[in-house]
């Protein structure tokens, strides 16, 4: 797998990188150490305080403690502050504070990008911005061993931090926050430590990138969201809603091997990625197909790993699809039956359950069943579960659709993963902890799709009594309905649970977005 | 107090066996206890014409026969070499394998040499006293037997350790100290051979002990040719405790049965899914899958097919089937290893493979994902490993084994394919595969690999056979790979 090129479904395949990518933002410290920077600078970079509530996904009807969190952001015009989605994830109360003033200003999310790891702020009392002023963005990308300056509220103490390196890599990698996308990224071998996220760095005394994540366990080694990838944020975000980055979420396959090109009748040119697997609800599916060899894209030819040259530098070519926004079309040249064929793709984003992005700002789902407690597989749960805990035989079927759900086209058979995620202890459900982790396949004999599912195959006990299958166990578990129904008053009570269940109005499903966006298929 | 009590109680009665044990040394023990050196050395199942760095492993047997010793099973497995060595006595003497059963894990050796006059055999205790002690006799470090004491705890069905099944075992509590293995240390009642041990749990002090009625079983057929093994009735099953689960399948009776929840495809379907098993071979189950032993107590049931029966046997089985009482004649078939399309191989030696192009082809098995490390079954590729889990579950033939692309060594002929590892092969030339046999005969039919194709990429991986002979001799030389490709039968081409 490594060999292919990957878009961002691909990301999964980023993980292991992923695993020692940090967010920078920085638990509130104390001491105070004077700073010294530029006037400039101190009107516009801000430091951002933020409490926020992460809900449970173990006991997806509560929240966990009140955290405390402080990072950098800065002021970009129209009275918004740009900061990272990371630093205010979560939020129930956000503070912004200017260098030099004690006054601390209340905030508000405008809009964030999990995807991309950026978030505006919005500041009601315009007293705050009095004396404020824009830093531009920069319109080139800084070039290899440039000189950037970072500046922010880093930990080791209260006043605007500035450090300086030089440009050390500019590359295409996953952005820690969402846990499965990437994008172009401004590697910098200036400090970046915790605190740092959403604060500026500068080249030529322009904005080049946002401070973002490092690398944990090394050494000089900071990584900033760049002008590209911060443009299409601000002009998706001009229309009022933020709708992300446009993917093909399709697996390639590079063509660099001689005899596969000449099986595929492609000229000895070195062109050329070959797609070798299409997801049904991506604007990909219906346009190309499995076998296809992309040669142009936009008008820039693709190498035979799927790398393009622009503005001067090897890129994967995902990047340019990433410089477009939803709604845009891609230009592409595809060598099919061999034959240079031109193609217009539509591009949208892709939606599915099956992605496994890290969730923010909304609640859990779950439903409770006989004090079962259900709930859709998440990255979050995941990271409240702890996957490196899933070291038995019996956890490995779960551990296998949480890696392989997409790759596998395991959206066959559902729109969601539903998983039984704990069991409220009830004399009816005595004997379910071997289920625990189970991946529900059916209720009472009804396929379970989606979570909403479950409310509805239950109304339907067998004989009274409600059965459970769960994905590749053979044993089913059965429960007394008329028990499990009074269980669930008395356990809803006793757990302080406000609600047998709870649907997000806006979850994501492979069936909604499938519904909607697909047509056809190769 | 009454807790303390108790313990007190126990640690007195261990003291007071260990001072009685100098005096209970089995007669002649000299001439029957055996030390054994096994120099092992298993192929490496990530390049599997070489072999991993040599293990000198040391453990114990017994002589039972004439020039014939039993041991356990995963002291010799791998071996290159085993000797075998006397008490008072640095000479050491080979030893050949008779028999290994890596389920049971035991093996019986045969000693060619003068020294099998020497070995006097062990009389092999016809059944076990639960109160009588216990000794555990090693030798120390000037090579003369030295007897430790034990009780025992329990008699009961457990997983064995290193080996992939369960096996009646009784643990022993002994303040003696043993290597974790275990390593065929010997324990005998009185002049009786109670059993060999198989695992030590030095926190607990405990031994887990193969008793003497296995052992016995293990030799009367591992003297048989070829060698039956041990019975099975192809099911799977689960205990039926939980009153809802029995109410729904409409068990009004008493607590008692275990469910059948799945049927070997490949054997007579006598037993179905979702028969519930009251009575075994004249033995009534309770909801658990114990029954009460005449023997040993309290035992699950399987023990009473490995243990009590052999392969080509019928036992009476009464089940309730669709909520009537059936009584069934179970037919019983040798336990095997392949019965699954994912088998344990565990004592794999060496694997067939096939390098073609530079890309490593071979069968997957337990033995492979555990080459993974010490946490497998989280480190290996989770697609693969969920192969294993539910190798009983998936619907294959019989003969049908996943054949895997375990790895690439990099050539021109390659280039491009070079990343991958550990993807299932699905066709080989374009026919599919059922298992490395398959890719055998295709190969052998067509004369060279020309495509590949995978489950996981839409793309098949494509050879040129003209370069390919040329390629084939350059990845051999280049990567020291002695035979590109390794069959048990037929010859090796």
């Amino acid at each position: 797998m490594k060999s292919f090129i990957p878009t961002t479904v691909l990301a999964h395949g980023f993980l292991p990188a992923l695993a020692g990518l940090v967010c920078l933002w920085h638990l509130t410290a104390t001491p105070a150490v004077a700073a010294v920077s530029g006037k400039l600078l101190k009107q516009s970079v801000v430091k951002v305080y933020v409490t926020g509530q992460r809900s449970d996904y173990g006991q997806p009807w509560q929240v966990l403690e009140l955290s405390s969190v402080s990072g950098s952001g800065f002021v970009i015009g129209k009275r918004r502050i740009l900061t990272n989605a990371h630093v205010v994830s979560d939020a129930r109360f956000i503070e912004v504070q200017r260098e030099g003033d004690p006054r601390k200003f209340q905030a508000r999310v405008l809009f964030a990008g999990h995807d991309c790891d950026l978030a505006i702020l919005a500041v009601d009392n315009e007293a705050f911005f009095e004396g404020t002023r824009a830093l531009p963005l920069g319109e080139k990308l800084p070039d290899l061993n440039d000189e950037v300056e970072v500046v922010g509220y880093p930990m080791g103490g209260e006043r605007l931090s500035l450090t300086r390196g030089v440009v050390s890599r500019i590359d295409y990698a996953p952005y820690a926050h969402s846990g499965v996308d990437a994008h172009l990224v401004i590697q910098v071998d200036a400090a970046i430590n915790p605190g740092n996220s959403g604060g500026p760095v500068l080249f030529n005394g322009k904005v080049a990138g946002l401070a973002f994540q490092g690398l944990e366990d090394s050494q000089n080694i900071g990584y900033a969201i760049p002008t590209p990838v911060i443009r299409h944020f601000l002009k998706d975000i001009e229309d009022g809603t933020y709708d992300g980055f446009p993917d093909f979420l399709v697996t390639f396959q590079n063509t660099r091997n001689p005899t596969l090109r000449r099986e595929l009748g492609l000229p000895d040119d070195d062109r050329g990625i070959a797609v070798s697997q299409l997801h049904p609800f991506t604007c990909a599916w219906g346009r190309l197909q499995t076998g296809d060899v992309i040669l142009d894209v936009d008008g820039y030819p693709v190498a035979n790993d799927g790398t393009i040259v622009l503005d001067g530098r090897i890129m994967e070519f995902a990047e340019l699809l990433e410089r477009k926004q939803a709604g845009d079309t891609l230009d592409l040249v595809v060598w099919r039956n061999r034959e240079k064929l031109r193609l217009q793709v539509p591009l949208t984003v892709p939606h599915t359950a099956f992605l496994f992005r890290h969730d923010y700002d909304h609640r859990p789902d779950y439903c409770v069943a006989g004090g079962l407690v259900f709930s859709p597989l998440s990255s979050s749960y995941m990271a409240a579960l702890g996957i490196q805990r899933l070291t038995s035989l019996d956890t490995q079927h779960f551990r296998y659709t949480w890696k392989y759900a997409l790759p596998d086209a395991l959206y066959k058979e559902r729109d969601q993963v539903v998983v039984l995620i704990r069991r409220l202890a009830h004399p009816c459900n005595t004997y379910a902890d071997g289920f625990i982790l189970g991946i529900v396949a059916s209720v009472n004999g009804e396929p379970i799709r989606r979570l909403e599912d479950i409310p509805r195959a239950l109304r339907q006990p067998r004989n009274g009594f409600h059965v459970f299958r769960f994905d590749g166990m053979d044993n089913t578990l059965a429960m007394d309905a008329q028990l499990a129904a009074e269980a669930d008053r008395a356990l809803l009570e006793k757990h302080v649970i406000p609600a047998i269940s709870y649907f997000n109005p806006e979850q994501v499903t492979t069936q909604r977005v499938f519904g909607v966006q697909c047509s056809g298929g190769p | 107090m009454k807790k303390w009590g108790v313990l007190l109680f126990f640690a007195a009665g261990l003291v007071g066996s260990a001072v009685q044990s100098a005096d209970a040394e089995p007669a002649s023990i000299d001439r029957s206890l055996v030390k054994i050196v096994a120099i092992c050395q298993e192929f490496d199942p990530f390049v599997p014409w070489q072999r991993l760095p040599q293990v000198v492993k040391s453990g114990y047997g017994v002589a039972v026969g004439d020039g014939l010793v039993a041991t356990t099973e995963d002291l010799i497995r791998h071996h290159v070499l085993v000797e075998i060595q006397m008490a008072r006595s640095g000479a050491r003497t080979p030893a050949t394998l008779v028999q290994a059963d890596d389920r049971l894990n035991l093996a019986l050796l045969r000693v060619d040499d003068d020294i099998a006059d020497e070995l006097v055999p062990v009389s092999i205790a016809p059944s076990i006293d639960r109160k009588a002690p216990l000794q555990i006799v090693q030798f120390d470090g000037t090579d003369q037997p030295q007897t430790g004491s034990g009780t025992i705890s329990e008699i009961s069905v457990r997983a064995l350790p290193l080996a992939p099944s369960q096996a009646l075992q009784i643990q022993v509590l002994t303040l003696t100290s043993l290597a974790i293995s275990g390593s065929g240390v010997p324990v005998f009642s009185g002049a009786e051979l109670t059993g060999l041990v198989v695992a030590f749990d030095p926190a607990n002090r405990l031994c887990s002990v193969l008793p003497a009625v296995t052992i016995r079983k293990f030799l009367e057929a591992a003297l048989a040719s070829p060698y039956p093994g041990t019975a099975q009735a192809g099911f799977s099953w689960t205990p039926l405790i939980d009153p809802f689960k029995r109410a729904f399948l409409g068990l009004t009776n008493e607590p008692r049965g275990v469910l059948v929840l799945r049927v070997m495809s490949r054997l007579d379907p006598t037993l179905k899914k979702d028969d519930v098993i009251l009575d075994w071979d004249g033995f009534a189950l309770d909801a658990q899958g114990y029954y009460e032993d005449p023997e040993f107590g309290r035992l699950l049931f399987p023990y009473l097919i490995y243990g009590r029966r052999r392969p080509g046997e019928t036992v009476p089985v009464k089940v309730i089937r669709d909520r009537v009482p059936v009584t069934l004649q179970v037919p019983l078939t040798a336990s095997r290893d392949d019965d699954s399309p994912v088998p344990y191989r565990i004592a794999e030696h060496p694997s067939e493979y096939i390098v073609e192009g530079g890309l490593v082809l071979r069968e997957l098995t337990q033995n492979y994902l555990k080459a993974h490390g010490r946490e497998w079954a989280a480190a290996a590729d989770p697609r693969l490993v969920r192969l294993f889990v539910q190798r009983h579950q998936l619907d294959k033939p019989d003969d049908f084994r996943f054949v895997i692309l375990s790895r690439v060594f990099p050539d021109a002929v390659n280039i491009g394919y070079e990343d991958l590892q550990d993807e299932i092969v699905t066709a080989v030339n374009g026919e599919p595969v059922k298992n490395l046999n398959s890719v055998f005969a295709i190969l052998r039919r067509d004369g060279a690999l020309r495509r590949v194709s995978l489950q996981s990429m839409g793309l098949d991986l494509v050879f040129d056979p003209a370069q390919l002979r040329d390629a084939n001799a350059r990845i051999a030389k280049t990567y020291r790979i002695p035979r590109l490709r390794f069959q048990q039968t037929p010859a090796n081409p």
